[in-house]
């Protein structure tokens, strides 16, 4: 089963990038680079940097460091207010129509204000990074709690348990599948919003997503696809690794 | 007609061709033919003293440049000419005017040499440069407060630019190379024109150097100084240069031609009735008289392009490691097209 | 001793109204009695046994544990639900522990006892063991041991058996009857199956369709373990099965 699986997957790999190449070839390298011009302008930024000098591992420190800050931040946030929310209905009541309306604005209109708050530099990037961490953290983490069965709570409680004790021992680990997806949905969208957020203002002249504003700034269609695939990339390993810590962290379910 | 599609198996070129042409519906051969004689006609049958097809402009925000742009909108110059000219883009900065260029939603733009140069090179456009617009005509500037006199003082100093590969970009670092300034010792980050003011405001950048009329209005605003003009980095450097698709070059010179012609207009207008100019800069730009008048000041319009101090824009551009091209000379003679402007200057 | 001096309950309907569900209930269960509370379905007898246990309020009327008030739930009434309500994130030893840890019991007379009640209960080989991985009976042993375990006067159940198969169920029945004899708790059990009130209980009340009162109580004096094919039990069951299915024959009016 395993091995067939992966069979397919190589398979579908091959096939994808010779989609790419066929379309690369039809439309011309400058509109669509082919996957070994792409290559090539990797390591091109691997060497000699993008801009000239600002190398990839520089750039990949710089986003990594931003959307592990703007995640932890955010999350810090979001789950302590999603089980009160969850679990405390006035509060719910009050900050209900607050999240609900600000959820739907995009991070990326944050950004001008995200400026004029916190200047240029990693407080805005992270600023926006965390926002798009925030909202999806804490809605699972609300619907985590609402979804806790209610007999869990009872017997807690017939069992001796104070309030205290039934949200830390019984709300937080019964949402925490929930949270965990919450997360994991979360840090994705955190890297799909830095780029957004490392479009404007980023002093050091660091992140992925300036060194794909660079690149575009240099009419380099090769390295801002470069600069895409090592995002998707570095976004696979997350997920990946986020899924393994899953299987482990979750075994009881 | 047999889905061919369906057949894996049989995905070889001798058997495509043969399905195709076995195919039951040999009617839409013909009638493709007929459509691209159609259009072939069409195109042909426009070549007069008018061009009713709309010209697609591009050029960018609030940038006294391009004041020739604006005058030639205003006075009516590209509609004396025969032109219908539509303004297709308003851009923040060059490189991003260029990407509208290379996606071909633009058929002539008013653009920094620079980054034409660098969209060029790399075989993002195929657009050449019939007519420069101006030279020189950007300034650094230093917050008022700031304690720098000199450009060696900027060092670990925050100095903004619109964007890579811009003229501005290339000016700067022209300045920190004639100063035998490390450029590792400044710290340069980008942000659109109309943010700086702001930025240098606040402190959050401790220099900018921006096209006109940003430096005017920061100097009128009581926010900034110029540490130097960029006239003084680089005497007579090219800036904005009239750039058009080689496509239309090709099939519609004339279209180009009264272009040219509306664009020298424009300038001969800026020369002729500065007041007006100033009226028209500070309707596109939505500024003072003051500044606008004070930016008109630092700018030079000429139509006809200065080819050595282009190819050492080449040069300097490659150094950089922004493009790489084999041969400097050969690329700066081949990215201007002048014969439109030779006709002028001759008249 | 646990008495319940004529408790109604209603609740508020949704689209306006009341729900009359328990109606003047009067009852004393002395000390180490085990009660059955037959009735057919939606008589209102799981709300009689929340009222006992303090997660909800009666309308009229008071419950008393030993004199004492019932205003909300205490480790006195253990309670039991019919689809267990294990934490699934912890093991077998720590759905047994829940208690001890919430009421601060030190971890040394922790091991001790969860080891003595782990034994008693037959549980030592799932000591690690998550919910999941135990069959319906095993958890719902790991149940009745996370309450015992608490030492409570009293314990609810609700339709405990009711999920699980025949053989399981006698089984499990036997255990209790063990369990209670050992301990010499106080039972008050919840059931729709006649077969099993008979079985276990020492006193039978049989509820009167909504709203629910006391139809007939029924004293069984036989003796421990009882013999399910005994003729005095076919008897009794006859009588409880005919009150019952008037009970129907009304509804169906």
């Amino acid at each position: 089963m395993g091995k067939s699986k992966n069979i397919w997957s190589i398979l579908a790999c091959v096939i994808i990038f010779g989609f790419w190449h066929f379309f690369s070839l039809l439309y011309g390298n400058n509109k669509l680079p082919s996957p070994v011009s792409v290559y090539k302008g990797l390591i091109e930024i691997a060497v000699i940097g993008l801009p000239p000098g600002n190398i990839l591992w520089g750039h990949l420190f710089a986003s990594l460091y931003r959307v592990l800050v703007g995640f932890f931040v955010a999350s810090a946030i979001a789950i302590p207010l999603g089980l009160l929310m969850g679990f405390i209905e006035w509060v719910r009541a009050l900050l209900n129509p607050i999240v609900e309306t600000l959820r739907p604005i995009p991070p990326l209109a944050w950004v001008p204000l995200a400026i004029l708050w916190m200047g240029i530099g990693n407080p805005s990037a992270i600023f926006i990074i965390g926002l798009g961490t925030f909202f999806p953290v804490l809605l699972n983490t609300i619907s985590g709690v609402e979804n806790t069965p209610e007999t869990l709570v009872e017997t807690a409680y017939t069992l001796g348990a104070k309030q205290s004790d039934v949200v830390v021992k019984v709300i937080f680990p019964g949402a925490f599948p929930a949270i965990f997806t919450g997360l994991r949905i979360g840090l994705d969208i955190g890297w799909m919003t830095l780029v957004a957020a490392e479009f404007t203002g980023i002093r050091s002249g660091y992140g992925l997503g300036y060194m794909i504003m660079v690149a575009r700034d240099l009419q380099r269609a090769d390295q801002i696809m470069a600069g895409m695939v090592v995002i998707g990339l570095l976004g696979y390993i997350f997920d990946f690794t986020w899924r393994q810590l899953e299987k482990r962290v979750l075994q009881w379910r | 007609m047999e889905n061919i599609f369906l057949k894996p198996g049989k995905w070889q070129k001798s058997n495509l061709k043969f399905k195709l042409a076995r195919s039951r519906n040999y009617l839409f051969v013909p009638v493709i033919f007929l459509t691209f004689m159609l259009i072939f006609f069409v195109s042909s049958c426009t070549k007069e003293k008018s061009f009713p097809e709309k010209i697609r402009l591009g050029y960018l925000q609030s940038d006294i440049h391009q004041l020739p742009a604006f005058v030639a909108l205003e006075q009516g110059f590209f509609k004396s000419e025969g032109l219908n000219v539509e303004v297709a883009g308003v851009f923040p900065s060059g490189p991003e005017e260029m990407s509208a260029f290379a996606s071909g939603d633009l058929d002539v733009g008013y653009v920094g040499i620079s980054p034409f140069i660098t969209a060029r090179a790399n075989g993002k456009i195929q657009a050449v440069a019939v007519a420069q617009c101006n030279a020189e005509g950007s300034a650094l500037v230093v917050a008022k407060k700031e304690p720098v006199s000199s450009v060696p003082d900027l060092k670990g100093k925050t100095v903004a630019i619109p964007g890579h590969a811009t003229v501005q970009d290339i000016l700067l670092r022209r300045l920190f190379l004639n100063n035998k300034i490390d450029l590792k010792q400044v710290n340069i980050i980008v942000l659109k024109p109309p943010e700086m003011i702001g930025a240098l405001q606040t402190g959050q950048i401790d220099a900018f150097l921006a096209w006109e009329p940003y430096p005017s209005k920061a100097v009128g605003g009581q926010i900034g100084r110029v540490l130097t003009r960029s006239g003084q980095i680089w005497p007579g450097h090219p800036c904005c240069v009239l750039v058009v698709q080689e496509k239309l070059l090709k099939e519609r010179p004339q279209v180009v031609d009264a272009l040219v012609r509306a664009h020298s207009k424009a300038i001969k207008f800026i020369r002729e009735k500065p007041e007006e100019a100033i009226k028209i800069g500070q309707k596109y730009t939505g500024m003072d008289e003051e500044i606008i008048q004070n930016a008109l000041s630092n700018v030079k319009y000429d139509y006809f392009p200065d080819s050595v101090a282009a190819e050492e824009y080449v040069n300097l551009i490659k150094n950089l490691g922004y493009i790489s091209v084999q041969n400097e000379k050969q690329f700066a003679q081949d990215m201007f097209y002048l014969k439109f402007v030779e006709q002028i200057k001759q008249n | 001793m646990l008495e319940l001096r004529h408790v109604s309950k209603e609740f508020i309907l949704q689209k306006g109204g009341l729900l009359d569900v328990l109606n003047d209930i009067s009852l004393t269960v002395e000390d180490g009695e085990l009660v059955c509370i037959l009735g057919p379905s939606g008589c209102g007898k799981t709300t009689l046994l929340r009222l006992v246990a303090g997660l909800d309020f009666p309308t009229r009327g008071e419950i008393t544990v030993s004199g004492k008030k019932v205003t909300r739930p205490g480790v006195d009434r253990g309670l039991i639900f019919q689809d267990y309500a294990l934490f699934p994130w912890r093991t077998v030893w720590g759905n047994l522990e829940f208690g001890l840890e919430v009421r601060g019991v030190p971890k040394k007379q922790r091991s001790a006892l969860i080891r003595h009640y782990l034994n008693l209960f037959g549980l030592e080989e799932f000591t690690r063991a998550y919910p999941k991985e135990l069959s319906g009976g095993m958890q719902q042993r790991v149940a009745l041991a996370r309450t015992v375990i608490n030492e409570p006067r009293i314990l609810l159940m609700d339709e405990p058996f009711a999920a699980l198969d025949a053989q399981t169920r006698n089984d499990l029945q036997a255990f209790l009857i063990k369990i209670w004899q050992q301990t010499k708790k106080t039972i008050l059990f919840v059931t729709h199956n006649v077969d099993e009130a008979v079985f276990l209980g020492s006193r039978i009340i049989v509820m009167t369709k909504r709203p629910g009162r006391i139809g007939i109580i029924r004293k069984i004096e036989i003796s421990h373990p009882r013999d399910r094919t005994s003729k005095e039990l076919i008897l009794i069951r006859r009588e409880l099965l005919i009150f019952l299915s008037s009970q129907r024959d009304k509804n169906g009016e």
